[in-house]
């Protein structure tokens, strides 16, 4: 009304907890997207769990609009709450319906009834008022009426907080809207598509619902910020299930709104299907790598013992003791091997030390040498054979780093490995194996493929040339920029859809 | 120390007439004992000295104690309200280390204002001989701090020793107060009176300071306290001038009686009402039986099934019952204090009489005793509003009662001396009313005030 309106960005991007504020992989992996993305231009949406300043920890890119921070934990004094209660009496059973699994329907019904009090009423009003009490106690009859009043109440503060902030937090104008998760980011997207009829769109790396499930079982965290005049004893089993039955829901709600779903590798996409993502909008994008850097790599041509590699941190995660022992099996047919890990050891010294024991009790010193953090790509042009002994990875990036310049893989079978070595079943046509995938904690089957490569000259140029082939076709970054270009390029024209179509709700 | 509560349910489940009669006894004793020996005491130095000082020294004497009851009473309400609440706090966090810091804090506190209004009232506006104004000053002085201090034990809730206090200084004060009076006519009076009080000062001060041996540590946490709970101090201001105003606005009324220029009362109303407060005492025993015992019982199961993970059924249940016990008790209550209103009303001359009342007093001790009857409710309403921790329910209740007590005795002084007292007995049905109506709407949101409303983790402080 006073003056004109800013432009809208092309793309907000919903971020819940990372994201200018945490640095890690996700981080990195959204400031690179961003700049790959320019011109396009990008408001952020940072979820983060409360209004305290925070600092953030990545430069913002020149396309970037605007971040907008929601706090999670809003304002706690109930206003002026005219109209919480019918507006209490008419979201109950939405909410219900939604905890139960009903996914978009009650959720559309859910933002249009709040698209009514939208600037009037805040969370609080949803939270901390007598009709949120009504409300609580509702729930609390038809959830669960035998259980401790007192953990479902904070259970349903700590699920219900988050939702009414998704719900009620003011909204960007964007041509499409994009969350990297489910979760609360992933209701904000949903609520969106919902209420701007422009598209929404998921790209999952780690899946949230299962991550939140491996939390919750391993859950004392769940009632700890609870207050300490409500002490606590033990969280009971059935509350645990509603809060997993919540974050699924949730991600329904998510999967059933957006337009199109895309993760990581295969393995995924089992847990989306599961969670109730429509397999028709699933898709693969995998992450890429710099394949012409890599690739330029040279491999040594002076003579030298064979030389495998295990790179990353010397942490329990990456099982380095079954690759020592694999290395001890190896001895036998490369008498000559060499075998290095590479990669910092500073994290889990108890387990270094371990491994350094290991290494002397069976004998390795001559073969194994662990050289710390180095610059991969000093080392991949004499190195043979990369082992990856990992008991958990997504898409462990270092095998393609290594298949771009050439060099074949064996590892366990976690995440997007078998995919990466033998070639996702679309691949058309199939390129081979690029090296060889084993079981978990198996140093024997580790060490026979290993020695298969070493030994057998042409196997490893098979190898060698398939890797490097589909590390330039599927896991380029450039490809994959382009990838991503094109998804938001196609979002972007697309026509406004009616809300209406979404949902098949009034 | 045992708490009153445990010796009042011991007493009053023994099954026998006996027990339940000493029980009663005993809550009657810690309830109004200290008022009553103070009073007492009082009858007692009117009766020795009332010939031989004569109508004049006497009633200086008289005004002297009132004025300095009433305004003792008024300025340290706020700072006993919330320093009662800094010490709950501190013994449900069984941290009292900071009590002796508290303690220092709240004399100071609670009897510097006073005595800035009391310095200049007696040099100033009063015109009185110089050990006079001395006297009255300390009288105000020790007055003060034997509220402030007094609260130290009652937080502990351990009633007995104040009333012991008071029994030990107020047979001081009587036997002091007599033998000056005698000697040195009102100064002497007073000066005995004095003594007596600050016996009681001394005996309870020896007893806190016994419980609390802590160094002096943080004396300035109450300001603190002050400013978060302002709510409290003002209602303990509030109430405490509403229980007053009507005295004051009746003192400018026919019948009132001048001293020394400055002291203005108003001796037929006073003691009409001072007579018919009196009226309130077994109904403050029974009240105290009932809170302290069922009510408290039923209090601490409602939050303590919270924490033990009961179901919002469980928790349903215990406020129902709380709502039961605490009707029941009202119940009581009122009924007990019908029958003592109704037998006041008819023995009024008789009882008028016997303290040798003027005629004319009758009709304000009858309306002082409905009145009373009242204001006994709007103090059981207001302890439950403290228990409740609903203070801004507990401050709109003093607010009222103030408003309707001053309004509603400035409206009946124009009607004549006859009506002196409906004011305050209107004030007291209206306040009660709108006593009552916030403490059932309290009770009946209790779940959500304990989860939400009064839940810092929730709420906020």
């Amino acid at each position: 009304m006073t003056g004109p309106r800013p432009q809208p960005s092309d793309i907000c991007l919903i971020l819940e907890g990372s994201y200018p504020y945490v640095s890690g992989g996700v981080s990195s992996w959204v400031q690179d997207l961003i700049k790959a993305q320019a011109p396009l231009r990008f408001t952020i949406m940072a979820l983060v769990a409360n209004s305290a300043p925070r600092q953030r920890r990545y430069e913002l890119p020149d396309n970037v609009d605007a971040v907008i921070d929601v706090p999670l934990s809003g304002p706690r004094r109930v206003g002026t709450a005219i109209g919480a209660g019918p507006l209490a009496r008419d979201i109950t059973p939405m909410l219900l319906e939604i905890e139960k699994g009903a996914g978009l329907p009650p959720f559309t019904r859910l933002v249009k009834r709040l698209a009514q009090v939208h600037g009037r009423l805040g969370s609080p009003a949803l939270m901390n008022s007598e009709a949120a009490w009504s409300m609580i106690t509702a729930m609390y009859r038809e959830n669960a009426p035998e259980s401790s009043f007192l953990e479902f109440f904070w259970t349903w503060r700590a699920l219900h907080g988050g939702l009414f902030v998704a719900l009620l937090c003011p909204l960007p104008p964007a041509r499409m809207y994009h969350t990297i998760s489910t979760g609360y980011a992933g209701l904000v997207a949903a609520r969106a598509a919902i209420e701007t009829g422009r598209p929404a769109v998921l790209t999952e790396h780690g899946i949230y619902t299962n991550e939140r499930r491996i939390e919750i079982t391993m859950a004392e965290w769940l009632y700890d910020a609870a207050d300490d005049w409500f002490a606590i004893e033990a969280p009971r089993w059935d509350l645990r299930q509603l809060w997993m039955q919540s974050f699924q829901s949730y991600a329904r709600i998510c999967y059933e709104a957006c337009t199109e779903i895309t993760t990581l590798f295969g393995g995924n996409q089992r847990l989306q299907l599961a969670d109730g993502a429509p397999a028709d909008r699933l898709r693969i994008i995998p992450n890429g790598i710099d394949a012409a850097m890599y690739g330029a790599i040279e491999r040594s041509v002076e003579p030298r013992r064979p030389c495998i590699a295990l790179i990353g941190r010397v942490v329990p995660i990456k099982d380095v003791k079954t690759y020592i022992r694999a290395v001890d099996a190896l001895r036998r047919s490369v008498p000559d091997v060499e075998a290095l890990i590479l990669g910092p050891d500073d994290e889990d010294a108890e387990y270094a030390e371990e491994c350094r024991t290991l290494v002397s009790y069976l004998g390795l010193e001559n073969h194994v040498k662990f050289l710390g953090r180095v610059r991969i790509a000093d080392y991949l042009g004499r190195i043979d054979v990369l082992a990856l002994t990992s008991i958990s990875e997504a898409q462990p990036l270092v095998i393609l780093e290594a298949g771009a310049a050439g060099v074949p893989s064996v590892t366990s079978d976690v995440g997007a490995c078998r995919e990466m070595i033998e070639g996702p079943a679309t691949e058309n046509p199939p390129l081979g194996h690029g090296g060889a995938v084993v079981g978990l904690s198996s140093p024997v089957a580790t060490a026979e493929a290993l020695s298969r490569l070493l030994l057998d000259r042409d196997w490893w140029q098979q190898c060698s040339a398939a890797i490097r082939k589909r590390v330039n076709r599927s896991y380029n970054k450039t490809v994959i920029d382009r990838v991503y270009g094109t998804l938001y390029e196609r979002m972007i024209a697309a026509p406004d859809r009616d809300p209406r179509e979404l949902a098949g709700a009034d | 120390m045992a708490g009153i509560g445990f010796t009042l349910r011991r007493l009053t489940r023994r099954d026998d007439l006996l027990g339940i009669v000493t029980g009663y006894g005993h809550s009657l004793f810690v309830a109004a004992g200290p008022w009553l020996v103070t009073v007492g005491a009082l009858v007692g130095i009117n009766a020795v000295l009332a010939q031989a000082l004569g109508r004049e020294a006497h009633q200086l004497f008289g005004s002297i104690v009132i004025y300095n009851f009433s305004a003792s009473l008024i300025v340290t309400g706020p700072v006993i309200l919330v320093a009662t609440r800094y010490l709950a706090d501190r013994v449900f966090e069984k941290k009292l280390e900071t009590a002796t810091g508290l303690l220092l804090a709240a004399i100071i506190l609670g009897t510097l204002p006073g005595l800035l209004i009391a310095v200049p009232f007696y040099t100033l506006v009063c015109t009185l001989p110089a050990t006079t104004i001395a006297l009255a000053i300390a009288n105000y002085a020790v007055i003060s701090g034997v509220w402030i201090t007094a609260l130290f034990l009652s937080a502990l809730k351990a009633y007995v020793r104040v009333t012991v206090a008071f029994c030990v200084g107020m047979i001081a004060a009587f036997g002091s107060a007599s033998w000056l009076g005698l000697r040195y006519g009102p100064d002497g009076a007073l000066a005995g009176f004095t003594i007596g009080l600050a016996v009681t000062l001394v005996v309870i001060m020896g007893t806190v300071l016994a419980e609390y041996r802590f160094p002096l540590q943080r004396p300035l946490a109450l300001l603190s306290y002050v400013r978060r709970h302002w709510d409290l101090a003002l209602g303990g201001l509030v109430f405490n001038l509403a229980v007053w105003v009507d005295k004051w606005i009746v003192w400018t009324a026919p019948g009132q009686v001048v001293v020394a220029n400055g002291l203005v009362t108003n001796p037929p109303y006073d003691g009409a009402m001072f007579l018919a407060y009196l009226t309130i005492v077994p109904a403050l025993a029974v009240f105290m039986v009932t809170v302290e015992t069922e009510f408290f019982e039923d209090y601490q199961r409602f939050y303590r099934d919270i924490g033990d993970h009961g179901t919002l059924g469980q928790i349903n249940d215990n406020q129902t019952r709380l709502i039961g016990t605490v009707l029941n008790g009202l119940r009581s209550v009122l009924i007990l204090q019908s029958v003592i209103a109704v037998l006041a009303i008819f023995l009024a001359p008789e009882i008028v009489g016997a303290t040798s009342g003027s005629y004319a007093q009758i009709a304000i001790f009858r309306f002082g005793v409905l009145g009373a009857l009242f204001h006994v409710l709007i103090l059981f309403c207001m302890i439950l509003l403290q228990y409740f921790d609903a203070r801004r329910p507990a401050l709109m209740v003093q607010v009222v009662f103030l408003v309707t007590n001053a309004g509603a005795t400035w409206f009946t002084i124009d009607l004549g001396f006859a009506y002196l007292g409906y004011g305050y007995f209107v004030a007291a049905l209206i306040t009660f009313v709108v006593a009552m109506a916030l403490v059932l709407r309290v009770m009946s949101r209790l779940p959500y005030l304990a989860f939400v409303r009064n839940n810092p983790s929730v709420y906020g402080v």
